[in-house]
């Protein structure tokens, strides 16, 4: 600064010239103007002191949630504290209704990181204007744009990209956060109008619950939270509810205190293993050894429910010993194919009913070995699935399975005492289990202890295994809500759909085979979905890291990549794009697959090349968004109205109301994919596109498309509130509630399941003043389960099934991934942030340690010279990567935790747990061509793994450590 | 009705409008790419670059650019943002003034600075009436010395200094403000 | 000693160690200038440092009648309210920016031995200890303050400092065995939780209590007959005071934590437990051992179906049945004052 300055130096000459007031920030509070406020002479004011000690009282609270996948636990209706266009605070409504006397009530729901979520939506990382990358892909080097821009820019490279190579170019990738609302209404209406591609990332995530699907069907299965109160003993097994269920949390130390025996089931002595009464040690990744000797405990000590399993199970049913198929009727007399056969004590054949459990008084041998003649005059030896199984399981002896499990013989039986004796015995589910490679086998072994001794469909008993309770009006406003598109959804379902449930097929059977058309039929007006496991392996080259997969996994038949391609030469799995064409444009929503996919950093190196526009929507600035060409900023979640899906645990409709308006230009998502389907036909026009038609023959009018999407101006951008209201009063469980009065009060309990196919499968009554038991409708009802047999199955006749010799459960040691290395990276779910979106909080990281760590024994720490806080290379034969250590006597020697979702950029080097994570997919998981085997919503997918990773750790030393 | 500026003015009305005018004309610069050049001197501020909206967020935006200094002064500060929130909109909300629904976060700079000018244009206008005055040069006095100065001096510190535009007005604020606090040292 | 007496229970059976208590606090008190390394409300992994970092070998209390020397907790001792380099480093492509605390890699922090606890896998052992100013029936604080400056409220007992007389000597803070009391660097004035007083007198729970979803902790006037915390403190005695022999008389309780069984060599369940028992004695005292007994005595009496009053008030299936009389709600309350900056706890 040069002393020659003045105040003269600062002002451009005739700058007086524009002397009025100009404030674009600022509004009169206590005038009719601006000029008229500054025209009064000003208040008193002797030091700010003064002003901060004055009463200061709210604008106005609303309610609020927030719109985030905390799956298990959600959701949680807060009151929203606002001044001057902020949020300020917020705390919990706490307005839940007791259901009985004898229950507790739900309140307060909420937990750390919902009740500082007004300080994250304001911290540093929140993205406020569109930005366009200037740089290479990663640089950082980026320019502000204006929305108009963006979309106009986007728009036209949609076009290039589907008229010049076909519309499943253009992928949606899809996160956790989707909310089966408005928001996630515009993506999915943008979505089938374009025949552009969603990628269903349930799997891909780990949370597949491929066990129950093998088993049920169906994966949806889960209990209300109040539910547990009736149980006398809850397995905590494959969860960790203390991190990750904190509104629901109360309701185990409640029921405890009420009774209850709460066993937790973990390798380490984790925050949950701390409320039980009985802490069992596992080695990670074995439970199905553990499962398999209660099993058989069960069958030895005679406690099987006979009458359960032969109405409910495919127990009873023959098996043949030439082929290893279910002995059907066409093999006896030419009859049914689909059909499948009983024998009873008196050697009479019966045929196990498809549209009915009612057994009709039929008592079936459940121990059944015998020889039958064959329609062609073979005679082959047959045996019940329970023959079969009862066999298998005897070589599971507690001593046996000690040596496989590591749990203590005496310890085995204690815990098998407690589940034999219990009278309502229930588990705590949680997706620990679909995070191993084998965790189907050891989910179809757990529940066989509960399906054995008939622990289902009553109060307080039963398995659950994955919550999902949505509305059922968003695939109404989905495919459109004017009458033509109603009709033609209604015509396009298709005839043989239309033609089962004429023959009497349940509605749970018939909703979930529509949802199955969402993967390949050209006629739906559903999206288009694709499994997001099977497009990062194949399109991302994460198959690349599994090259070394039959070194790692012991009895693997064949390469992972040949296992891939058989299944898609076979039509067993779909996948779109097909491999041969290469996506073009990737838009994440909800989604961050460069921090969230094990292995990812294959996906910079083989997809992002192949794409000519990245485009993220988020409210923060994400890994995957470092890698974006575009980053459009999305409105938080005070900022927006709209509503989420939740669990049947807690079966209340939730509802988050704009507070405020989004920060600086950022925009809801309704009106950012609303926008973007304007541009599109606004550049269509400009360019005279009219239509195409899409990679499976539909006809996409792309000048017309803002008209379609937003129904000719009906749901127009701005709607987004109307748009989620119109989803609410066209859903049949949601609609006995107004709009308006579910935004008034936050939240509405559902009236029933619904009939959406994320919902169906959890087949029971919702009730006013019950909590929910799920699968009553077969329990109690008797109706068919939608599996193959139409019956909770076992035994799998699939030929890959019996290739790998999984068609029962079996224990299977966990593989080596990444080498033969001592230690095992677990991980699970973080306290301290849902997804990514905590994990540059300033609250919640005082609150942890500032930085990633690794969680190791005291034991493994000692060896190796490592004490708590020092810096430590992890690696393996696939990489490497950098993390201080956490030494604790509470985590089991040979295994580490890995919390999860911290960002590429919490590590240095931007390595991460990721980076020594193969993650090869199963090949029994790529079975298809099956009646029950395959493609569904959320399930049916292959999964991906990381908790069989093996790992070595070493000290950095202090130089090594400074130079980080 | 609102006065015109004018010569015949009193020196310390005069003087405020000028002023009223700079913060204009540096809340309009720390806003945009291209804000306050109607009013700013160009041998201090040079004109904005043809990279404009890069340099911009090169030079400010913290949640996107990796060399990026914050022109918000709770990245600068130590307090609670939400504590800092709050104190500036209650010196905000003191002077009768609430924000827009589309304003910048109450810590951002431009905010601030328009907030001084609307201070000093206050000052224009009662500049002859000694009581309100005194309250509208205290009440300056005290928000720059708390809040404006020492976010102008961080950004100052912290912004790069190869930014032509952007590093000259990191560098011109806090001189332009230590004329005012000097100023106001001796009102 | 005050007419009347509020206080609260503590179940650590039922706390699971959240925090949800100590972010209410924290962004409902101390985000003020000055108080950004302040937790009013501190949740700890029990065995462990604690927070301050060994605040018990920090001495005051009294014995036998007589005060107790203490020394000073250091600001780090509480951890550092680390700020992140997100301007410097957060968001470009450099491959070795890493996100991380300003001012180097922590070795402390509030919460940092999180779930680390004691004994030896799989004999491990930890519980969570959740605590805020005991409100004691005998400050020391008070004692210890040269300017009069402490005071315990007549009506509820809520022990103040009144931030007018307050020169900041923080002999209160020496004082302190539960070293509760911090220091604004910015006001020069010693500060505490002021058991949410704003709240109270409106009969809101405190937001430690209302905001809690481990629906740990019960408010009420200890003389209230009906209410859990007389049931708890006195008829059941199962609440007991963390470190009576301090003889600060606090006037907040803890439910003392079970655990599941212990293993022997073999790994299979002893009889033992699994917290040693020598270390709860060490936290609350020798009531302790009746304390545990009473609760394995009522829960095994629910399990075969008999009534338990202690389990009913344990559990509480009203959710509002926790706070006694102050069961309203914060947004119902019109002239609430929540956001008053710096000058609570002068008005007396």
């Amino acid at each position: 600064m040069t002393a020659a300055l003045s105040r003269r130096s600062f002002l451009k000459a005739g700058a007086l010239g524009a002397a009025g007031l100009a404030m674009p920030d600022f509004v009169a509070r206590t005038a009719s103007s601006l000029e008229a406020l500054a025209a009064t002479p000003p208040p008193e004011f002797t030091s700010f002191l003064d002003v901060y000690r004055k009463q200061w009282t709210w604008d106005k609270t609303v309610r609020g949630t927030h719109m985030i996948n905390c799956w298990y636990q959600a959701h949680c209706a807060f009151d929203v504290y606002v001044r001057d266009g902020l949020v300020f605070r917020e705390e919990q409504a706490a307005e839940y209704q007791q259901l009985r006397p004898e229950l507790p009530d739900m309140n307060p729901r909420g937990c750390q990181k919902g009740c500082c979520f007004s300080h994250r939506m304001y911290e540093p990382t929140r993205l406020k204007y569109p930005i366009r990358r200037v740089g290479e892909r990663g640089s950082g080097q980026w320019e502000r744009v204006t929305w108009e821009e963006a979309l106009d820019d986007i728009a036209d490279s949609f076009l290039d990209v589907v008229t010049e190579e076909g519309t499943d170019r253009v992928i949606w990738d899809l996160g956790p956060d989707i909310n089966i609302g408005a928001a996630n209404a515009a993506q999915a209406r943008f979505a089938q109008l374009t025949h552009s591609i969603c990628l269903d990332s349930n799997s891909s995530n780990g949370d597949g619950h491929r066990g129950a699907f093998e088993t049920f069907g169906n994966i949806y299965m889960e209990r209300g939270i109040e539910d547990y109160f009736y149980s006398d003993v809850i397995l905590v097994w494959g969860a960790n509810p203390v991190y990750t269920s904190i509104p629901n949390a109360h309701f185990f130390t409640e029921a405890r205190y009420n009774g209850t025996d709460v066993v937790v089931i973990s390798p380490d002595y984790s925050a949950s293993a701390i409320k039980a009464d009985l802490w069992v040690p596992v080695k990670p990744g074995t439970d199905a050894a553990l499962a398999l000797t209660i099993a058989h405990l069960i069958v030895e000590g005679d406690h099987v429910d006979k009458a359960f399993v032969s109405e409910q199970t495919d127990l009873p049913l023959l098996v043949r010993q030439d082929t290893g198929a279910f002995l059907t009727e066409a093999d006896l007399d030419g009859g049914d194919e689909e059909s499948f056969v009983m024998v009873d004590a008196a050697g009479g054949f019966h045929i196990a009913e498809r549209k009915t459990l009612d057994l009709d008084g039929v008592e079936p041998d459940l121990d059944a070995t015998l020889d039958v003649t064959l329609d062609d005059g073979t005679q082959v030896a047959v045996r019940t699935v329970y023959s079969l199984l009862k066999e298998r399981l005897a070589t599971y002896t507690p001593e046996a399975a000690s040596e496989m499990c590591g749990t203590a013989p005496g310890l085995i039986r204690r815990l098998a005492d407690m589940v034999i004796n219990a009278r309502a015995l229930s588990n705590v589910a949680g997706s620990s289990m679909n995070k191993y490679f084998h965790g189907n086998l050891t989910e179809r072994a757990m529940i066989l202890i509960w399906v054995l001794l008939g622990q289902m469909g009553k109060p307080g008993s039963g398995y659950s295994a994955f919550g999902f309770l949505a509305n059922d009006g968003w695939e109404d406003y989905v495919s459109g809500l004017r009458i033509p598109e109603r009709m033609a959804f209604g015509t396009e379902l298709g005839l043989d759909l239309l033609w089962d449930l004429a023959k009497g097929e349940s509605s749970e059977i018939f909703f979930k085979k529509m949802a199955t058309t969402n993967f390949t039929d050209p006629g739906s007006t559903l999206p288009v979905w694709s499994s997001s496991a099977l497009f990062w392996h194949v399109h991302g080259g994460i198959v690349d890291l599994a090259e070394d997969a039959k070194k790692w996994i012991p009895g693997l038949k064949q390469p992972v990549r040949e296992a891939i391609n058989s299944a898609l030469h076979k039509n067993w799995i779909p996948l779109q794009p097909a491999p041969d064409r290469e996506p073009r444009i990737l838009f994440h929503y909800c989604a961050n697959p460069i921090r969230s996919v094990r292995g990812s950093q294959k996906l910079l190196e083989v997809l992002w090349p192949k794409l000519v526009k990245t485009v993220v929507i988020d409210f923060r600035m994400t890994t995957t968004a470092q890698h974006a060409d575009y980053v459009l900023p999305a409105a938080a979640w005070y900022e927006t109205t709209d509503h989420k899906w939740v669990t049947p645990l807690v079966p209340y409709n939730h509802v988050t109301n704009k507070a405020v308006e989004p920060l600086g230009e950022s925009q809801n998502d309704f009106w950012i994919i609303t926008m973007l389907a304007k541009h599109i036909q606004k550049r269509a026009q400009e360019r005279g596109i009219t239509s195409i038609d899409s990679h499976l023959g539909k006809e996409i009018v792309l000048d017309n498309l803002y008209e379609d999407m937003t129904m000719d101006g009906a749901y127009s951008e701005h709607d987004v509130d109307k748009a989620a209201g119109a989803i609410l009063e066209y859903s049949s469980n949601l609609s006995h509630v107004s709009w308006e009065e579910q935004k008034e009060k936050g939240f509405a309990r559902y009236s029933q399941i619904g009939l959406s196919p994320l919902s169906i499968g959890n087949a029971g009554e919702l009730k006013e003043d019950e909590p929910f038991i799920p699968l009553t409708y077969h329990t109690k009802d008797k109706q068919p389960y939608p599996t193959q047999t139409r019956r909770i199955q076992f035994y799998l006749d699939h030929p890959v099934y019996l290739e790998y010799d999984e068609y029962l459960p079996r224990f299977k040691a966990p593989p080596q991934m990444g080498g033969d290395y001592p230690l095992t990276m677990t991980g699970g779910h973080t306290r301290w942030s849902v997804h990514g979106v905590w994990q540059d909080s300033r609250h919640m990281q005082r609150l942890n340690r500032g930085q990633p760590y690794m969680v190791i024994s005291a034991e493994d720490a000692a060896e190796r010279g490592i004490s708590d806080g020092d810096w430590m290379r992890c690696f393996n034969d696939v990489g490497e990567f950098t993390v201080r250590s956490k030494v604790s006597p509470a985590a089991r020697p040979g295994a580490t935790i890995m919390w999860h979702a911290w960002e590429n950029y919490h590590f240095p080097g931007r390595k991460g747990p990721r980076d020594v994570s193969p993650s090869p997919l199963n090949p029994v998981e790529l079975a298809g061509d099956h009646p029950h085997l395959k493609f569904g919503m959320l399930e049916g997918q292959p999964g991906t793994f990381d908790r069989d990773t093996r790992i070595e750790i070493e000290r950095l030393s202090d130089e090594e450590a400074a130079r980080l | 009705m609102k006065r015109q500026p004018g010569s015949d003015l009193p020196e310390t009305r005069q003087a405020a409008l000028e002023r009223s005018v700079i913060y204009r004309g540096f809340a309009d610069a720390f806003r945009r790419p291209d804000g306050g050049c109607d009013v700013l001197d160009e041998t201090l501020i040079p004109p904005p670059p043809p990279n404009a909206r890069k340099a911009f967020v090169d030079a400010f935006d913290e949640a996107i650019s990796k060399s990026a200094c914050s022109l918000h002064e709770a990245a600068h500060s130590t307090r609670d943002q939400m504590d800092l929130f709050e104190e500036l909109v209650r010196w905000y909300d003191h002077f009768g003034l609430r924000r827009t629904d589309t304003a910048e976060l109450p810590d951002h700079i431009s905010v601030q600075l328009e907030f001084m000018h609307f201070l000093t244009h206050q000052e224009y206008l009662h500049g002859d009436e000694p009581e309100a005055a005194e309250t509208l040069r205290s009440a300056q006095r005290e928000f720059l010395s708390r809040h404006l100065m020492p976010l102008a001096q961080s950004i100052e510190e912290k912004c790069r200094d190869d930014l032509g535009r952007y590093s000259a007005l990191a560098d011109q604020l806090p001189a332009y403000l230590a004329l005012e606090l000097e100023r106001r040292g001796t009102d | 000693m005050s007419d009347r007496q509020v206080a609260m229970v503590i179940d650590l059976n039922k706390c699971i160690g959240c925090q949800t208590c100590t972010i209410a606090c924290k962004t409902m008190w101390t985000s003020k200038e000055g108080m950004e390394g302040m937790w009013w409300n501190t949740v700890s992994t029990a065995p462990g440092e604690g927070t301050p970092k060994g605040w018990e070998q920090m001495g005051g209390g009294f014995r036998d009648g007589k005060a107790q020397p203490g020394r000073l907790p250091k600001q780090s001792e509480f951890g550092d309210p680390w700020e992140f380099n997100y301007e410097e480093t957060l968001f470009g492509g450099d491959p070795h920016a890493t996100l991380k605390p300003s001012g180097g890699d922590p070795d402390w922090g509030t919460n940092w031995d999180e779930d680390v606890g004691g004994g030896e896998y799989p004999n491990s052992f930890f519980f969570y200890i959740p605590r805020i100013c005991n409100h004691c029936t005998k400050p020391a604080c008070m004692e210890a303050c040269p300017r009069g400056a402490i005071f315990k409220r007549d009506e509820d007992g809520i022990v103040l400092i009144n931030e007018d007389h307050c020169r900041g000597f923080r002999f209160c803070q020496e004082a302190c065995p539960y070293k509760e009391i911090y220091y604004n660097a910015v006001t020069g004035k010693s500060q505490k939780c002021l058991f949410c007083l704003p709240r109270m007198e409106e009969g809101v729970a405190t937001a430690c209590s209302r905001q809690c979803p481990g629906r740990v902790r019960f408010l009420g006037f200890l003389d209230d007959e009906d209410g859990p915390i007389h049931k708890l403190v006195y008829d059941h005695k199962v609440a007991l005071p963390l470190h009576p022999e301090y003889e600060t008389e606090p006037n907040v309780f803890y439910i003392p934590p079970l655990a599941p069984p212990s293993f022997d060599a073999e790994g299979n369940p002893t009889e033992e437990d699994r917290i040693p028992i020598t270390y709860l004695m060490s936290l609350f005292g020798g009531e302790v051992v009746e304390a545990l007994e009473t609760l394995k005595a009522e829960k095994a009496a629910r399990k075969r179906g008999e009534p338990s009053e202690l389990m009913d008030t344990l559990i509480s299936r009203n959710w509002v049945d926790l706070f006694g009389p102050f069961n309203k709600s914060p947004k119902d309350i019109e002239a609430m004052r929540l956001m008053e900056g710096g000058q609570l706890g002068t008005a007396q």
